[in-house]
């Protein structure tokens, strides 16, 4: 009985091991990074080290920060290949390359082991945008780091926002940002409009190039609140997620989390939101030679708030920003303080348009689905119904004015309807 | 009668004329062009397009080069007014595809589409790869067989679309092949500089 006991200890050890070690697992020898003409190699046991060429203005530190590869480390080579790919579309998504390729050089001395070669070209830093009355000027790779400054006016928006997403090259983050919302049509007599001012904070730290979590604080305060004390601070903290798969198709996911306490209020939030993103026909496209993209997206998302929280910190389904019931229902049949709400698009890039002087403009059509349960203050645990159903258009303004606007019209079962128009490129 | 050949043998003297004036033109454009881009002269790229812009109706290597010219000139806008300089990268890749589209057979016109737009899709927002595909396709189906300096040139751009696109495989094959040319030209020095990147 012993000796079997033995036996079945030596086998699972033994088929640990080999779940742990793969047969085929190599290891990343060094990672060469070319940005420009610049040359960086980063070995095992040391630091990145320039060997060619003159100090590029973006960092090897900026560029490794969007990978998890490393020197030393031992991957399967189904794992290295994800992962090279996953590198690729993180630095071209990132908007600081003009172009990014992830490549692992094919082994002639050790077959163990593989080298990897990132080459990056310096892009395009400013960005220009704007939304319902107005315009916004931001700076990226401030530094030649993951850092950027925005400044945004207008008839009801004035702020600024600064992040650095990897400092020290720790891949900390920090980021601020004071907005005024209204303070010009809160100047008009017919009291529609009430001036806003918030200052935000995020604090915290990439666990991997996906995941980040911050400690979110701000301060949201109205002149119509009699003291500082009416004021909404908030706590707590935020994770992030932002993820491709390659299994058991390719597609891709985010998911952003967060749990709030409002101190003055004493109340809390706590908000679940998740995306996944799923191309079609990408070869047929392809081979055809057009830009066209057919996407299916859904989001689910979720919030719940403790039932004595105030009527303010309700969550707003009717204009926040790809997270609201799309068609004819009034604020307050949408607003509650607990959530459930499914969206699905189907989308179709349909063309590349040239705008002059030299932009380009993507139309995208979309039809669309949002079915959310809404618990409302004071209704006792039920959940009301609420559903759109549409399409719309959006006008997808890339690389170098990242610029999104999207026109919606959709109803309900009720045949009530609405027209939205928001800022944004869709969840 | 007499009139007509009269009028014929004036007809082909003034088109030898141009002709003429025509291949002068482009002998200098040509070296206004290369060296406006490896210089970065503006007053070169503008001069380069001065004295080719009466051909480009109708010939389609004097408006590739026109087209490439605009694109040099873009260059110096990069940083000063970065809309400008997009806005020049478009209208001359617009003359290099219409040039393409005029004598889609000239392989002077495919080389320098190829090299031009690997250069422009590296430095700018504007991604020629997939009008560049079929540059790489086509000199892959009738060879490249134009002297050891223009085969080098060639087979380090193809290198440099193979690596741009995430062909590692086929892209160290080309810069093999631009080597094994022996030519004298740079770009044989940038391809072997290229390949070390992309050794062990």
């Amino acid at each position: 009985m012993q000796s079997v006991k033995v036996y079945f200890i030596i086998v699972c050890i033994f088929i640990f091991t080999a779940s742990i070690y793969p047969s085929d697992s190599i290891t990343i020898s060094k990672i060469k990074i070319l940005v420009q003409d610049s040359e960086y190699i980063w070995n095992k046991d040391s630091s990145i080290e320039l060997v060619s060429g003159i100090e590029s203005y973006i960092s090897p530190h900026t560029v490794i920060s969007y990978t998890s590869l490393k020197p030393g480390n031992l991957y399967s080579l189904k794992q290295l290949d994800e992962e090279t790919a996953r590198t690729q579309i993180r630095l071209t998504n990132s908007g600081l390359f003009y172009t990014a390729s992830v490549q692992i050089v094919p082994p002639r001395k050790s077959p163990q082991e593989r080298t990897i070669v990132i080459t990056v070209k310096e892009g395009f830093y400013h960005r220009f945008s704007g939304g319902n009355a107005y315009g916004m000027y931001g700076r990226e790779g401030l530094g030649g780091s993951r850092s950027g400054i925005y400044v945004y006016a207008g008839w009801n928006r004035l702020g600024v926002s600064y992040a650095h997403e990897n400092l020290f090259n720790r891949g900390i983050i920090l980021a601020s940002s004071f907005t005024s919302l209204d303070f010009f049509p809160s100047m008009l007599l017919d009291d529609e409009y009430i001036h806003k001012m918030q200052a935000a904070m995020h604090a915290g730290k990439y666990i991997t190039p996906d995941i980040g979590v911050t400690l979110f604080s701000r301060i949201l305060f109205t002149p119509l609140m009699s003291s500082f004390s009416e004021a909404h601070c908030s706590l707590g903290p935020v994770i992030r997620l932002n993820r491709y798969e390659f299994w058991p198709f390719s597609f891709s996911w985010k998911m952003e989390t967060s749990a709030l306490w409002y101190m003055n209020q004493n109340s809390y939030t706590a908000q679940t939101s998740w995306s996944f993103h799923k191309n079609f026909a990408e070869q047929y496209f392809s081979n055809k030679g057009r830009d066209q993209k057919l996407t299916l997206a859904l989001l689910l998302s979720a919030g719940t708030e403790n039932s004595t929280a105030p009527e303010s910190l309700a969550f707003n389904l009717y204009s926040t920003v790809d997270r609201s019931v799309r068609s004819g229902y009034s604020e307050e049949e949408v607003s509650g303080i607990s959530y459930a709400l499914f969206s699905t698009e189907l989308r179709f890039n349909v063309f590349s348009l040239r705008i002059p002087p030299a932009f380009t403009c993507v139309p995208q059509i979309f039809l669309y689905t949002d079915i959310a349960f809404i618990e409302q203050k004071g209704s006792d645990g039920l959940y009301a119904y609420r559903d759109a159903f549409g399409g719309g258009i959006r006008l997808l303004l890339d690389n170098p004015i990242f610029a999104y606007f999207t026109f919606a019209y959709g109803l309900n079962h009720e045949g009530s309807s609405r027209f939205v128009f928001a800022v944004t490129g869709g969840f | 009668m007499r009139k007509k050949i009269g009028v014929l043998c004036c007809c082909i003297f003034m088109a030898g004329i141009f002709a003429q004036s025509m291949d002068e033109d482009l002998k200098k454009a040509i070296l206004l062009h290369d060296s406006a881009a490896l210089e970065s002269n503006t007053d070169k790229a503008l001069a380069c397009q001065e004295l080719l812009k009466p051909y480009i109706e109708k010939d389609a290597v004097c408006r590739a080069y026109y087209g490439s010219a605009v694109t040099v000139e873009a260059s110096f806008y990069e940083k000063s007014n970065p809309i400008k300089a997009l806005s020049l990268l478009d209208k001359g890749s617009e003359f290099i595809d219409s040039a393409v589209e005029m004598d889609s057979d000239n392989f002077i016109v495919r080389i320098l589409r190829l090299t031009n737009g690997v250069q422009v899709s590296s430095s700018s927002p504007l991604k020629r790869y997939k009008v560049i595909k079929n540059d790489v396709a086509w000199f892959e189906k009738n060879g490249i067989d134009y002297g050891k300096d223009e085969n080098a040139r060639l087979y380090y751009n193809i290198a440099l679309f193979y690596l741009a696109v995430n062909n590692l495989d086929a892209a160290l094959y080309a810069l093999d092949d631009c080597i094994a040319t022996k030519s004298s030209d740079p770009v044989v020095k940038k391809a072997q500089e290229l390949l070390r990147r992309y050794e062990e």
